[in-house]
């Protein structure tokens, strides 16, 4: 696992700067950080790729042979977690029903407590990813809005104390490096299997303080996409 | 020699519960009114925005916390606490739901 500040990543988004058209979106949940944040706005523009309407069709790894089965109690937990009934929510909310058989093993031995990262397609073509005894999410497509990543932020203990603060989530085909802000630093994030982990080394460091998700494409292009979380 | 009864274990399903709903709405945080063991805490809400979905302790303090943009928001792991989720975003327009269990 890399949790070492990536220079490198640093070192291309500076450069790119110079050479790249930006595309500096407005302060926003979904949008590229513009002037005014304290997370040191990194240069973005739009990746040449497209993405599909349905997240699943944007994942190789579900059309690999890795392994399917989802023997791990904690992940067949997580699946029972996400397809709960929901009494009153709107259907376009809902994810639709997990296909079991069709998931895929990412990633495995990640972070202090060795967890796995698993996808999971459902009914409605959208992709749930589950990290082991972390968190759980779904998307229904990726975009460039999105920076072609679905990302989740876990805190497993309490706030300020025990465990690290981590970052996990999916990223589309197309997407070559991944890497995270925390307090204005860069950090790559492990991408493996259109699956990506960062696990910070300071425990003191709350979930709000990751202020970005940086993400590099095949085709050279850059983006930089906000957490939604404000600054301090 | 006293006699025992031996009871078989009885499996209770939990039962999920919304514990807040709305629309729209400015930065908040929700929480269940009692602590009881949990199988989740998850919130369904529109892509695009970031919410938390948490537990807090007995201590009162906020504990797994899992924040993403993405729907549904998901803490699988069960725990004795109350339900609780939150959003950082001002001036939220759309549906949102937050959900947990009870025994």
């Amino acid at each position: 696992m890399n949790r070492h500040r990536s220079r490198r990543f640093s070192q291309i988004l500076s450069a790119s700067a110079l050479v790249v058209s930006l595309t500096l979106a407005g302060c926003g949940a979904q949008g590229a950080t513009g002037p005014g944040d304290d997370t040191g706005a990194a240069p973005t523009s739009s990746p040449s790729i497209e993405f599909s309407a349905n997240a699943v069709d944007d994942l190789e790894a579900l059309a690999s042979e890795r392994a399917a089965a989802a023997s791990d109690p904690a992940v067949s937990e997580a699946i029972a977690d996400i397809g709960a009934p929901a009494a009153g929510v709107a259907e376009e909310l809902l994810p639709g029903g997990i296909e079991e058989d069709r998931g895929r093993l990412l990633q495995t031995d990640l972070g202090e407590r060795g967890s796995s990262l698993w996808v999971f397609p459902t009914a409605k073509g959208h992709a749930c990813y589950i990290l082991t005894n972390a968190g759980a999410g779904c998307v229904e497509a990726f975009d460039v809005e999105d920076g072609g990543v679905a990302w989740s932020i876990f805190d497993r203990d309490v706030l300020r104390e025990g465990e690290p603060v981590g970052v996990f989530g999916l990223a589309a085909d197309g997407v070559l490096e991944v890497s995270v802000v925390i307090d204005g630093e860069t950090y790559s994030a492990e991408l493996e299997n259109n699956g990506f982990f960062y696990q910070h080394s300071d425990s003191s460091v709350p979930p709000e303080s990751v202020k970005q998700i940086l993400i590099q494409y095949a085709d050279g292009s850059l983006r930089a996409v906000s957490t939604g979380f404000p600054s301090s | 020699m006293s006699a025992s009864v031996v009871t078989a274990p009885v499996v209770v399903a939990a039962t999920d519960i919304t514990f807040v709903r709305g629309r729209g709405g400015l930065t908040g945080n929700w929480q269940t009114t009692g602590f009881a063991g949990r199988e989740y805490s998850k919130v369904y809400h529109s892509e695009g925005v970031n919410w938390g979905a948490c537990y807090i302790n007995t201590n009162e303090q906020i504990f797994g916390c899992v924040h993403s943009s993405n729907n549904p928001t998901v803490q699988p792991n069960n725990a004795y606490a109350r339900g609780h989720c939150m959003f950082g975003e001002d001036n939220l327009t759309t549906i949102w739901n937050c959900h947990t269990t009870q025994p």
